[in-house]
């Protein structure tokens, strides 16, 4: 088994599609760390996430998963990851146990009573067909799925969308489980980004098919912040300490890209800490400079 | 093999309707034949002729039908694009020509069931007439699996070359189109059947191939190129990558 250091390497990966491009797109997730992929709908993060698993040929660039060729090993790769979809992509007539069945033989790890744990712990039951289970459920049974082989690297792709707060945050709780013993590590598409803020050490943001952000959640989260102004200050701020401006009827609010030094230049204004929707909000609007 | 078993697992579950389909598609075709031969003949009696001509005859039209059925693609094509489990499938460590065999030894294996389940037929008429029929009903039948497999492969090539649905129902209408033609130009060279001494004698001879052991050999050999074709179009239809 190759050692490796970073779970994923993506390096400048272009893919033209009519109408849209992933741009020369390169980040990084070393191993043991929870990686947020953000962005709009739209922007680029399921089209990064076909690339790397080899659904889609990308046109230029190289991409690594656990230090191996994305193409050249694509088949060892994908006996060490697990994916999980936006949607289900188990037939409604088929029961987990067939599901057991049929995994069992594709992946040469598959650890039966590891998967009938997480049925028991997710209380799903083993023989009730999967076209009855609900929404929460088949998402559970996916995830069940993907934690019974000991892969290495989980990538989700907008997995948690459309769950509700209590089955989101159980399933939050079970990759913190996954990633304890510091040898595996997660990609975690999704525009939720309150269950990134509970879980991501990284984050990489793109938009437009470009990546705007990448690295340290924390350090993203506290170097930005949100100046608030009135309008005649606005002129007096540097456009190279700006994101965007957002204005409103009393004033402005401005994403500045580097917080304490914003601190020490603009010290009559206050500056609050961003979140990280307000960071996706205001650098979509980056072109545009100013919103409302 | 532990692969090829799940993989084979997974198809025979969502199959499960059709080949309930087929068991009673073929238990109504067998008793019909069965009915339909025995009945007329087993108090007047036939000559050891005739027997050999009309059971062969008519009881092959278990293989041929059978067969033809039993090797066909029983939706799962459509109900893996439905699921999403065609496009999920490109994630999970199972290559397109393991996919491909899989598939095949799939159709291969019911085929194997129902000919055997299908045999039935030749050993009543064999324990009532004398007449043994098993390997014209193997040969057929396995000339009929070749042609099942050979339409779902030209399928297959019909789905490879299209882009969206629109384009699909296109091709498939051409092609059912061009089977027809094909069907009315063949049609036009089969010799028209009647009562004379030289239609008997055609049929005698065609009666006389079938039971030949280089027919059963023929049809082998077609079943084995067929399966080969099946296989590589069903891998490069696999392999596919999004665009």
């Amino acid at each position: 088994m190759t050692a490796y250091q970073n779970s994923i390497e993506i390096n400048g990966v272009t893919k033209r599609y009519d109408g849209f491009m992933l741009d020369n797109i390169s980040f990084q997730i070393p191993k043991g760390c929870i990686m947020g992929f953000i962005g709009q709908n739209g922007a680029g993060k399921t089209t990064t996430i076909r690339s790397l698993l080899h659904i889609t040929n990308i046109d230029s660039g190289e991409i690594k998963l656990l230090g191996l060729d994305h193409v050249k090993d694509e088949y060892e790769i994908k006996k060490r990851i697990a994916v999980v979809f936006d949607e289900m992509p188990f037939h409604d007539s088929l029961n987990a146990k067939d599901m057991s069945l049929i995994f069992e033989g594709m992946y040469p790890d598959w650890d039966r009573n590891e998967f009938r744990s997480y049925l028991q712990r997710f209380q799903l039951p083993e023989k009730k067909k999967i076209g009855k289970f609900s929404k929460g459920m088949k998402m559970k049974l996916q995830i069940a799925c993907a934690l019974s082989h000991n892969a290495e690297l989980l990538v989700m792709d907008e997995a948690t969308t459309g769950l509700d707060p209590v089955v989101r945050d159980e399933i939050l709780h079970i990759f913190m489980e996954y990633l304890q013993n510091g040898e595996r590590s997660v990609l975690m598409s999704s525009h939720i980004t309150s269950d990134l803020e509970k879980i991501a050490d990284m984050v990489t943001f793109i938009d437009k098919g470009r990546i705007l952000l990448t690295g340290s959640k924390d350090e993203i989260v506290e170097s930005h912040g949100i100046l608030k102004c009135d309008k005649e200050k606005l002129a007096e701020l540097d456009p190279e300490d700006v994101v965007s401006i957002r204005t409103n009827n009393f004033g402005a609010e401005v994403m500045v890209n580097d917080r304490e030094d914003a601190a020490f230049k603009y010290r009559d204004c206050v500056i609050d800490p961003a979140t990280l929707d307000d960071i996706m909000l205001y650098y979509v609007h980056r072109d545009a400079k100013e919103w409302s | 093999m532990k692969l090829y078993k799940s993989l084979i697992y997974r198809e025979m579950k969502l199959s499960r309707a059709y080949y309930g389909f087929c068991i009673l598609f073929f238990a109504l075709l067998i008793t019909t034949v069965l009915v339909g031969l025995i009945l007329p003949n087993v108090d007047e009696g036939v000559a050891p002729g005739e027997a050999r001509l009309g059971f062969t005859l008519v009881s092959l039209v278990i293989p041929v039908l059978g067969a033809l059925f039993v090797t066909r693609d029983g939706g799962n094509y459509k109900k893996d694009v439905n699921s999403g489990w065609a496009r999920a499938v490109a994630a999970y460590p199972v290559t397109s020509k393991q996919r491909a065999l899989a598939e095949l030894l799939m159709r291969l294996i019911s085929s194997l069931v129902f000919m055997v389940l299908g045999s039935v037929v030749t050993i009543v008429i064999n324990a009532n007439f004398g007449v043994n029929i098993l390997l014209p009903y193997v040969s057929v039948w396995m000339l009929s699996g070749a042609v099942g497999l050979l339409i779902d492969a030209g399928l297959g090539v019909i789905v490879m070359l299209t882009r969206d649905k629109k384009q699909l129902k296109k091709y498939i209408v051409i092609a059912n189109v061009a089977m027809i033609a094909l069907l009315g130009t063949v049609a036009k060279y089969i010799p028209s059947f009647d009562e004379s001494i030289a239609t008997k004698k055609l049929l005698e001879r065609i009666v006389d191939t079938l039971y030949s052991g280089w027919f059963f050999l023929i049809c082998a050999a077609i079943l084995c190129a067929v399966s080969a074709l099946f296989l590589f179009v069903y891998a490069r239809s696999y392999e596919r990558r999004e665009a």
